[in-house]
């Protein structure tokens, strides 16, 4: 699969506050590439960046082969935007929304008409679509938010944010959408903090934080980074002696002290559970809670940060 | 108490409302300095004269200073005798008094002709000449009648000097020198002549009007409905500045400026809408005023149209810059409000430029309202035609580049 996106040691600097900090990564012909990290990683930024919002402060960011600052116009043609905030009139019909974006793109008569129905139909408000946007849900208008980035049919599709404050019933059409657009071709950028969202829909992850990307792989190969379980043991003050103790435990991957927790990476949580609560009554010391979770894309994110996706 | 911490955090939000400040205390304090500037000279006494009247003065008699003098006696009069050029003070000439009536500066101007006191004490008939702007004939309604007074006391005087003068030769010619004298006869017949002589003026006034006047006489509605007009199409500014911040605010713009739209065809669509209100609003409402209340619309519809397009163009300007200069909704109507109304009342809107001080007067001549309305007056009452309100028009297209300028230099598309 060749390369639809190529984004090359890519910066953006406001005054002393640097927002993206030397990001690379390339997104194939046809996949969705999901870029995960928790609020201010630099995600929405960079996003504007290859967007064509405004230029990097660094780097190079190419897309189907043209530089996003200097072939701009021609580019703006060829990616379709679904901001992060609603981008629409809440004073006109779903309808008259999309006509006028259509319009914006270029497109006309017959040809608009037929566009504006099927993007309607892709997210399901063709009965509602003569109605004004401040009368729908939050979902719905997340809904039309997303229509209005499908009019023109981009070869590629930014996506930020899109199920922010969306009910579960929007959340589960906008995902049907998103995997129905790449069915048929299209190649999705798809920004989240929710990473059960990339595990589900995205091809390969990046995940961003500070401004950077730590890890870009699938989500099965970014987990199985982790492999085994993850055993959360709360306490009330750090274990010293017994941190050293429970690391040199068979079985046992990793073990630090966290947030007031002990995480543990363990092979296998059967074989290392009988150690460490060993060790704990040993060293006589209490355990406050006890969980043990499969690794998932939030493990590996607080496994390669030290913190959660979102503030918990 | 529940009623207190209410009321607290209800004022707490109030005072950090910065339109809700402009509008409860910026906007009254406003109205009362500039209104009071504007209409201070009508509240004053007789030192400080509301109505500026230019007096050209042709005839060096004691008549003529009679006359300066009664004028100078009426309160909410200051009579002007000189004029100034340049750095230069001189007597007041017919033409300054007219330049200062074709602006719109003064209402009328009185001329005293070479021979007036000499006609007068020949007991002729004497003339005086009154110039007056029909575009204000109300005031300069004002003015004449107080002229004519003044003229009807000094023509009698006169005539009084020259009936007593005519009977005293009368007595002196007829009678021998021991015939004795019926003096109540005589008293009767000089006080006959002299109520005469007072209800008669030998003083003939010929107004004359500075411009043509266009049929009858100028109405109330030839001179509010241009002025309203104009005051009320500069609220675009809050429509033209409330459209862009909603755009910026709902996302729309982000979203605009990613497709493939230039920012200059993005900007003048925004723009152009307002502009087209203007026009409409500017017509509809001098339609109402012509069809309905019957105000005349001058000799020439096409000079009506240029000026509009430039007072809606102004007006649009003015709106991209208030939202060039604001960064919330609430501002736009707290600071756009405000300079809607400070321009309206200081370019002539409310009221009329002549009854301004001279400093207000030329503070006027910094705001697109008081071209726009000596624009439409000058075809309205003053008979003008469509080039010779360019100068207007051009002045009106002169503040729209400075705002389009300004509003392009400080704006911010995210």
């Amino acid at each position: 699969m060749s390369n639809l996106v190529e984004v090359k040691n890519v910066t953006k600097k406001y005054g002393e506050h640097v927002a993206v900090n030397g990001v690379s990564f390339a997104i194939r012909q046809g996949e969705i590439f999901g870029l995960l990290g928790p609020n201010g990683a630099g995600k929405s930024t960079t996003i504007s960046m290859l967007a064509t919002q405004f230029p990097p402060t660094g780097g190079a960011i190419t897309i189907d082969g043209m530089d996003v600052v200097t072939d701009a116009k021609k580019l703006r043609s060829k990616i379709g935007v679904v901001p992060q905030d609603l981008a629409l009139y809440p004073t006109l019909s779903a309808r008259d929304n999309l006509i006028f974006f259509g319009e914006i793109y270029g497109l006309r008569g017959r040809e608009l008409k037929t566009r504006v129905d099927e993007a309607l139909e892709i997210v399901g408000l063709q009965d509602r679509a003569k109605e004004r946007i401040e009368t729908y849900s939050g979902g719905m208008k997340r809904r039309v938010n997303l229509a209005a980035g499908l009019l023109h049919r981009p070869k590629i599709l930014f996506l930020d944010e899109p199920t922010v404050g969306v009910d579960p019933q929007s959340r589960n059409a906008i995902f049907e959408n998103v995997e129905l657009l790449n069915q048929q071709g299209m190649t999705i950028l798809y920004t989240t903090h929710y990473m059960e969202e990339a595990e589900r829909l995205c091809h390969r992850v990046g995940i961003m934080d500070h401004g950077k990307i730590i890890a870009l792989d699938t989500p099965k190969n970014l987990i199985a980074l982790l492999g085994g379980s993850i055993i959360h043991i709360g306490l009330n003050h750090e274990p010293n002696g017994l941190l050293a103790e429970i690391r040199a435990l068979p079985n046992i991957k990793s073990a630090q002290w966290q947030s007031e927790k002990l995480i543990v990476q363990a092979n296998g949580a059967e074989g290392a559970l009988v150690g460490i609560a060993n060790a704990f009554n040993t060293a006589r010391e209490p355990m406050q809670s006890l969980e043990i979770l499969k690794p998932n894309l939030e493990s590996v994110f607080l496994h390669l940060t030290g913190k959660h996706l979102r503030d918990q | 108490m529940k009623l207190w911490a209410v009321t607290i955090k209800d004022l707490k939000i109030i005072l950090a409302d910065r339109g809700a400040l402009v509008t409860l205390f910026a906007m009254p304090l406003m109205f009362i300095v500039v209104m009071s500037l504007l209409l201070g000279p009508l509240f004053r006494g007789a030192d400080d004269n509301a109505i500026k009247l230019p007096v050209v003065i042709l005839d060096n008699s004691a008549q003529a200073n009679t006359v300066i003098t009664d004028l100078q006696s009426i309160n909410g009069f200051s009579i002007e005798t000189e004029i100034n050029e340049g750095n230069q003070t001189r007597a007041m000439t017919r033409a300054g008094a007219e330049a200062m009536l074709r602006d719109g500066r003064r209402v009328a101007a009185l001329i005293i002709p070479d021979g007036f006191g000499n006609a007068l004490t020949r007991g002729e008939k004497a003339n005086v000449i009154v110039l007056q702007d029909p575009a204000q004939l109300n005031l300069a309604n004002v003015v004449l009648g107080a002229v004519n007074g003044v003229l009807g006391r000094v023509g009698g005087q006169a005539q009084t000097t020259q009936s007593v003068e005519q009977l005293t030769q009368l007595v002196q010619s007829k009678l021998p020198p021991q015939a004795p004298f019926d003096a109540d006869a005589f008293r009767a017949s000089a006080l006959d002549k002299m109520n005469k002589s007072l209800n008669t003026s030998p003083i003939t006034v010929e107004t004359i009007n500075i411009a043509p006047v266009n049929e009858n006489q100028i109405g109330v509605f030839e001179q509010n409905v241009p002025g309203f007009s104009i005051m009320f199409v500069f609220f675009l500014v809050n429509f033209v500045a409330g459209s862009i911040m909603a755009e910026k605010q709902d996302g729309t713009f982000r979203r605009l400026l990613v497709a493939p739209i230039s920012k200059p065809a993005l900007l003048a669509g925004k723009l152009l809408p307002n502009f087209i209100v203007g026009l409409i609003q500017i017509t509809i409402l001098f339609a109402v005023g012509h069809f309905v209340f019957g105000m005349k619309l001058g000799n020439d519809l096409f000079g009506l149209v240029l000026v509009t397009i430039a007072v809606s163009l102004a007006a649009t300007g003015l709106g991209i810059l208030v939202a060039a200069l604001v960064k919330t909704e609430r501002q736009i109507s707290g600071l756009g409000t405000l300079v809607i109304l400070t321009l309206a009342a200081l370019g002539g809107s409310m009221v009329p430029l002549s009854v301004m001080p001279d400093f207000m007067q030329n503070v006027a001549k910094f705001t697109p309202h008081a071209w726009a309305l000596m624009g439409y007056q000058n075809i309205i009452a003053r008979g003008a035609s469509w080039v010779d309100v360019l100068p207007q028009v051009a002045m009106l297209l002169g503040f729209a580049a400075v705002f389009y300028a300004v509003a392009l230099w400080r704006f911010r598309f995210d």
